[in-house]
């Protein structure tokens, strides 16, 4: 008996009408339909969602108090937060919290609103710095160009690949940082199946000296050395 | 090339499992980074200084905030409960098991009982202490729907703002399927995008979502 595939059952759970040779299985595979209930719950829920469970940020003060129990900088010594505004948040919290939400989601920065507004900012979907960014291209013919970038996030360095089209191997993509000369070299990990992957990298490491992006296929050999065999390789601009 | 016995030319296997669990090449880059952005912070969490609470309070003190405040109907005590909760965490941090739970799990059980308790503390000083059994009984019922419409509020909050870390075309096309009860071919000709493509990413987004829930709902 084959089960129904995972597009399918998550369709149902949002209620759309599919064959009956798909519901007469349901009926019989105790398996399927508890994956569907799972999802149907999930729906349920979101369906649930009215304008007021959207997020909405607390008063500046709330940080205030927080900051003096654990002998924190409060946000008023806070070097970013300038001439803080006493008040103001317990003034026109209304507008305010509507204000940041909608700026949140769609992603509107706000210059100038102190502290306050960096917060509900950072909280959101802001996308961290991007530092250097890399074209690899393809070194054997065939095969697709990919991208990479360096981003920064929380202060630490994390190298971020996307590929498409890596042939299927027996043996695996491994992403190396080289040096200009390809003579030294850092691996920062393995490419999963799935043609992306993000790999923090050691702090302290630095880009100047090794700036160049590698893809290498790999063996399960056990020789942890490169194989010398690369498909993708780019240098990063910084 | 003699690349051999280079002292850095090695493997940083332990850092990959962490990140690659659940790579998929649909996934935008940004959802990606935003999660791993998550994830470092919680492993900062418990050996950081209190730069680290700031940071953990300005990505999730909107979170708890809002459950506070749609579990109150009221902005002083929301604001209370947000005090207490990132308090008790920063002073309970060692508590917290990267192994057994996220962080917002972790923050969002912390959450749950000081609402449980804000409304036991309400109930024990509205209700005299003579009262009698059947004063006594509404108490107890205010108490258990309050929970279960805690839990409630959660889910909704905490799926509302996935939804919204989703992305686009993501986070439209699930939109769409939920609050507009479009089929998949009717969002597929909408957004003029492949059918498959809206399927995988429906069937990829609500697994995600399903994923946060579960998450949210372990308090470890």
């Amino acid at each position: 008996m084959s089960h129904l595939d995972s597009d399918t059952i998550a369709l149902i759970a949002l209620g759309e009408q599919v064959d009956t040779q798909d519901t007469t299985h349901l009926s019989k595979c105790a398996k399927c339909q508890t994956a569907l209930d799972e999802l149907r719950a999930v729906v349920a829920t979101a369906r649930s969602i009215t304008d007021s469970d959207r997020l909405v940020s607390p008063p500046e003060s709330v940080w205030d108090g927080i900051a003096q129990a654990v002998d924190a900088p409060t946000s008023s010594e806070s070097p970013e937060s300038g001439a803080s505004e006493v008040g103001t948040p317990s003034r026109a919290p209304q507008r305010r919290a509507g204000w940041f939400a909608l700026a949140a989601s769609v992603g509107v920065v706000i210059g100038g609103l102190g502290t306050f507004a960096a917060m509900e900012l950072s909280a959101s979907n802001t996308a961290p710095a991007v530092i250097a960014q890399a074209s690899l291209e393809p070194l054997r013919d065939g095969e697709q160009p990919a991208q990479a970038m360096v981003q920064q996030v929380d202060g630490n360095d994390v190298l971020v690949v996307q590929t498409s089209g890596l042939p299927a191997t027996d043996g695996f993509y491994e992403v190396w940082l080289l040096a200009p000369d390809a003579e030294s070299m850092v691996s920062v990990g393995m490419l999963d199946t799935n043609d992306s992957g993000s790999f923090p990298l050691p702090p302290g490491m630095d880009l100047n000296q090794y700036p160049v992006v590698d893809i290498s296929l790999e063996h399960f050999d056990g020789d942890a050395s490169h194989s010398a065999d690369s498909v993708l390789r780019g240098k990063l601009e910084i | 090339m003699d690349t051999r016995g280079n002292e850095t030319n090695q493997r940083q296997v332990s850092q990959i499992a962490a990140h690659q669990q659940e790579h998929d090449s649909e996934r935008s880059i940004g959802l990606i980074m935003r999660e791993v952005a998550d994830e470092a912070l919680a492993s900062r969490f418990t050996m950081g200084d209190e730069s680290v609470l700031r940071d953990v309070y300005e990505r999730w003190s909107s979170l708890i905030f809002t459950i506070a405040l749609r579990s109150t109907g009221n902005k002083e005590d929301a604001a209370d409960i947000t005090q207490l909760v990132f308090i008790s965490a920063w002073k309970g941090r060692e508590g917290f098991d990267m192994n057994a739970g996220t962080l917002p799990g972790w923050l969002l059980g912390i959450c749950r009982r000081k609402i449980a308790d804000h409304f036991g503390n309400k109930a024990r000083k509205e209700i005299p202490t003579e009262h009698d059994a059947l004063q006594a009984d509404p108490f107890h019922f205010a108490l258990g729907s309050a929970s279960n419409s805690v839990d409630a509020t959660i889910d909704r909050v905490v799926l509302a703002s996935e939804l919204a870390r989703l992305g686009d075309p993501q986070q439209k096309i699930m939109e769409l399927a939920f609050f507009n009860d479009l089929t998949h071919a009717q969002i597929a000709s909408l957004l003029n995008l492949p059918l498959g493509t809206i399927k995988s990413h429906i069937r990829r987004s609500l697994d995600r979502l399903k994923n946060r829930l579960e998450a949210a709902s372990v308090t470890s």
